[in-house]
């Protein structure tokens, strides 16, 4: 094995303090499917006051290991640090408490390089292993991750900002110095952040269900929690920085609901009083969780989540004055250079891909002729759209519409017959999907 | 009269001639490249079935529905491999029935897998000589009476990391096997359960089995997840005529309960507990449409009655265990809802003597049932009490 030659991957993993569980994460990227100089890996200490450098770097391991220390300053920044000691073309980031699958460096790579479009992000599969939760946070949890994923596991998902967990993803170093990594303020949600930047930099993104390494969860009640708080800072920070992005925030989000409007209020006008109901509602999920009453202990939790994010928004804001104003400044909303792309699917559906890569729109307007079949606006924060999203819209979304469309069109022009989508004549994986007059649904 | 029950494949051109004179109906599950879209009844005219008159009998929905899956719409995440699998029959003194069963599951497509047969306290050697007689089928012998003694004796035994189970007197489709499989991507899956429907319809008794009792759980996949889905109302997932476990279930949350279902003082509810723990641990259960298979229902008139009175014994057993063992408050609200939403409304149909003779009778075995669950579960764990100690004591 030559230790010299340049390998195809960096794995980049920050860690503070957590010794026992990096060298569980090394000795799982011990026993990867491909060849032993495909890939290195830099740890990053950032700042371990425990014994995590001596016992990483005793380890016998069949990959290069480059282990820099840095003084403590948030993930953010020791990611970055670790991007500039990798060598190869493609950076993995993989937290220090994932215990990587046989495949997943092989899985990363095979993504890239079969890429059609670029640049490319591809974000890994995490399942959840609980260390030590109980009770109805138990349950919750598990679902809580698994849901995440299978969002962005549906065919033709569009990609959000959100969908960029740094827990385990991967995109070429050159993108990665292009952006200047990741924004060291942040000491949350610094993932959303680089997110959103990589969109507008016109990433695609991509899930592996492949590319998966187990996580080993210990986060509890009380952190989760925490996390809000930190959320609701970072939440004004990103309004504050992207202001089209504020109305896919939770505090720009106009559909509060009356509690939550009413958390708001009682957060930045008397915290005292809502520090005293939070305190019973505490008492009140201690009762619920013991009787495995879930529907209120769901309640109860979402409230008081809800109360931690909001002292997080009050925390990072400068008054309610400023969070209003903040709502108001994002609603004069996106500006007109992302007017949708009216796309007529008169041409047949691989004109209309063509298109679509080509121009890579925010939003577009369906058309069949006259016809309407259906909008996809321009969202802020989501991946522009490519052809990979059109078959699955038009089977998912658009079906009824669709058919109905150019049935109706097929009538119109005289077309008669059985339905296109009867046997044989129409394989619709290929080639267009024709018309159907006669099997359109009735409503 | 009776019901003729048979598959209809949408894409391919139909119609039936000389259908034999008893029958008035056909019952038709119509399926759209192999996955089943909807189950339509249809009255048979001249001895024949034409293909417009069963695609006209479609709802709005199935039509939807067959659009999508011809579309690719309904396609879904493949699995880069299936995990490995045994086929489980749970069995007791049914031979002829087995032998139908065993000779489905031969006949499967799909990957390699065992089977085994489960035969529970059986009165004699019939079905074990069947089954010897069989090639690659595994015999088992559970002296222990009770379903659930008999499914954690197969969770023992298998090999695969998945096992399938299907009752004694069912038959699987082609594709069940497969279509279970597919579903255990994500490991937060522990369990599948499929669409039964009905072998035949040759008898007055086991059309009202299918009326009153029917397995069918609609033909839309759907995941269930306990953000969304009680998980103490486990009655919409399935039954265990048709499901599917991951073996690893009996370290994340428990074997099945020996005191409930067949075989015991409960009658039934051993499927739906383990519904129940499984979303109350945060697993989810995917109800998968695609994985079919095939009930005969008994012809002998009082089964029915004898059936509903198990099922409300077994949910109000199962609700006692939950209370009991799992500490979950929650029953009380169930109890309640199923009374205010169902049961109140036909006990007072039957007090005021509206509706079909058998509509009453259903709702007193019912209630009969109910009322027996609590008593029937205490009674069950005692009996378990006493065989060990008789055993060890």
């Amino acid at each position: 094995m030559d230790r010299n030659s340049t390998p195809q991957a960096s794995v980049v993993i920050a860690t503070f303090n957590r010794a026992d569980t990096v060298v569980r994460t090394l000795t799982a990227l011990a026993r990867q499917s491909v060849a032993a100089g495909t890939f290195e890996v830099v740890l990053v200490s950032d700042g371990c006051v425990d014994d995590t450098v001596a016992r990483a770097s005793a380890m016998e391991l069949p990959y290069p290991l480059t282990i820099v220390e840095q003084e403590n300053g948030g993930p953010a920044l020791a990611r970055n640090t670790g991007a500039r000691s990798a060598r190869a073309e493609l950076l993995i980031f993989l937290d220090d408490d994932i215990n990587a699958a046989p495949d997943f460096v092989a899985s990363h790579l095979a993504r890239h390089r079969n890429a059609v479009r670029h640049p490319l992000v591809v974000i890994g599969y995490l399942p959840t292993r609980l260390a030590t939760q109980s009770g109805l946070y138990a349950s919750a949890l598990r679902g809580w991750w698994e849901t995440i994923f299978d969002r962005m596991a549906e065919p033709g998902h569009r990609f959000t900002y959100r969908d960029l967990l740094s827990g385990n993803f991967s995109l070429p170093a050159a993108l990665f110095r292009q952006l200047g990594g990741f924004e060291t303020e942040l000491r949350c949600h610094e993932d959303y952040e680089l997110g959103y930047r990589l969109i507008e930099a016109g990433a695609c993104f991509s899930f592996s269900r492949e590319a998966s390494g187990v996580h080993e969860e210990r986060t509890d009640f009380a952190r989760s929690l925490r996390r809000q708080y930190d959320e609701g800072v970072a939440n004004v920070w990103l309004a504050r920085r992207y202001p089209p992005l504020t109305r896919t925030l939770r505090l720009g989000n106009f559909h509060w609901s009356r509690i939550s409007r009413l958390a708001q209020r009682l957060a930045f006008t008397s915290p005292r009083l809502a520090a005293l109901l939070a305190g019973g509602t505490h008492v009140l999920l201690g009762i619920a969780d013991r009787l495995r009453l879930r529907r209120v202990w769901r309640r109860l939790s979402d409230l008081l989540l809800m109360h931690n994010y909001w002292r997080g928004v009050v925390a990072g804001a400068d008054g309610r004055e400023e969070l209003l104003r903040l709502i108001a400044a994002s609603e004069q909303s996106y500006n007109d250079d992302h007017a949708p792309l009216v796309i007529d699917l008169q041409d047949g559906v691989e004109a209309a891909e063509q298109v679509l890569d080509a121009r890579r729109p925010h939003g577009i307007v369906l058309k069949w002729g006259r016809n309407i079949i259906g909008t996809v606006p321009a969202d802020p924060g989501r991946e522009q759209l490519h052809a990979g999203y059109l078959r699955p819209l038009l089977c998912r979304d658009f079906a009824d519409e669709y058919l109905r469309a150019a049935g109706l069109q097929a009538v119109q022009d005289g077309g008669h017959g059985r339905s296109a989508l009867a046997p044989s004549e129409t394989a619709p994986s290929t080639g267009a999907v024709a018309p159907s007059d006669r099997h359109v649904p009735a409503r | 009269m009776a019901t003729l029950v048979f598959d209809w494949e949408w894409t391919a051109p139909f119609s039936r001639l000389g259908i034999a004179a008893h029958y008035s109906h056909a019952l038709i599950l119509v399926r759209c490249r192999n996955a089943p879209i909807e189950q339509v009844t249809i009255p048979i005219a001249d001895q024949r079935i034409e293909g417009t008159a069963i695609e006209n009998a479609l709802s709005a929905g199935a039509c939807h529905l067959r659009d999508r899956i011809l579309l690719g719409g309904d396609d879904r995440e493949a699995a880069a491999t299936l995990p490995s699998a045994t086929v489980a029959v749970c069995t007791r003194d049914r031979p002829d029935d087995l032998q139908r069963c065993l000779e489905g599951i031969l006949d499967l497509d799909g990957p390699e897998h065992e089977v085994l047969v489960i035969d529970n306290c059986p009165s004699d050697d019939r079905t074990e000589a069947l089954v010897r007689a069989m090639p690659r089928v595994r015999y088992l012998r559970e002296p222990v009476a009770g379903l659930n003694h008999a499914r954690n004796r197969a969770l023992r035994e298998a090999s695969g990391e998945v096992v399938v189970f299907i009752d004694d007197d069912a038959v699987p489709d082609r594709h069940w096997l497969t279509a279970h499989l597919a579903n255990y991507i994500q490991p937060i899956v522990l369990c599948v359960t499929g669409l039964t429907v009905p072998l035949e319809l040759e008898h007055p008794s086991q059309e009202e089995f299918e009326q009153y009792s029917s397995f069918i759980r609609g033909f839309e996949r759907r995941v269930f997840d306990p953000m969304r889905d009680d998980p103490l109302t486990p009655g919409a997932i399935g039954a265990g005529v048709n499901m599917s476990v991951r073996r690893s279930l009996v370290e994340t949350v428990g074997g099945f309960d020996g005191a409930l279902d067949a075989g015991t003082v409960t009658k039934s509810g051993g499927d739906h507990e383990m519904y129940s723990r499984i979303l109350g641990a945060g697993y989810r259960i995917v109800y998968e449409p695609r994985a079919i298979n095939r009930h005969r229902h008994r012809n002998s008139p009082d089964e029915l009655e004898k059936a509903i009175e198990g099922y409300g014994t077994g949910a109000y057993a199962a609700m006692t265990r939950a209370l009991l063992v799992d500490g979950e408050f929650g029953v009380f609200r169930i109890a309640w809802l199923w009374f205010r939403h169902a049961q109140a409304k036909a006990i007072l149909r039957a007090l005021l003597r509206r509706g079909p003779e058998v509509d009453r009778r259903m709702i007193r075995a019912e209630i009969r049932g109910c009322l027996r669950g609590p008593w029937a579960y205490l009674r069950s764990v005692r009996n378990i009490r006493r065989r060990k100690l008789l055993r060890y004591g």
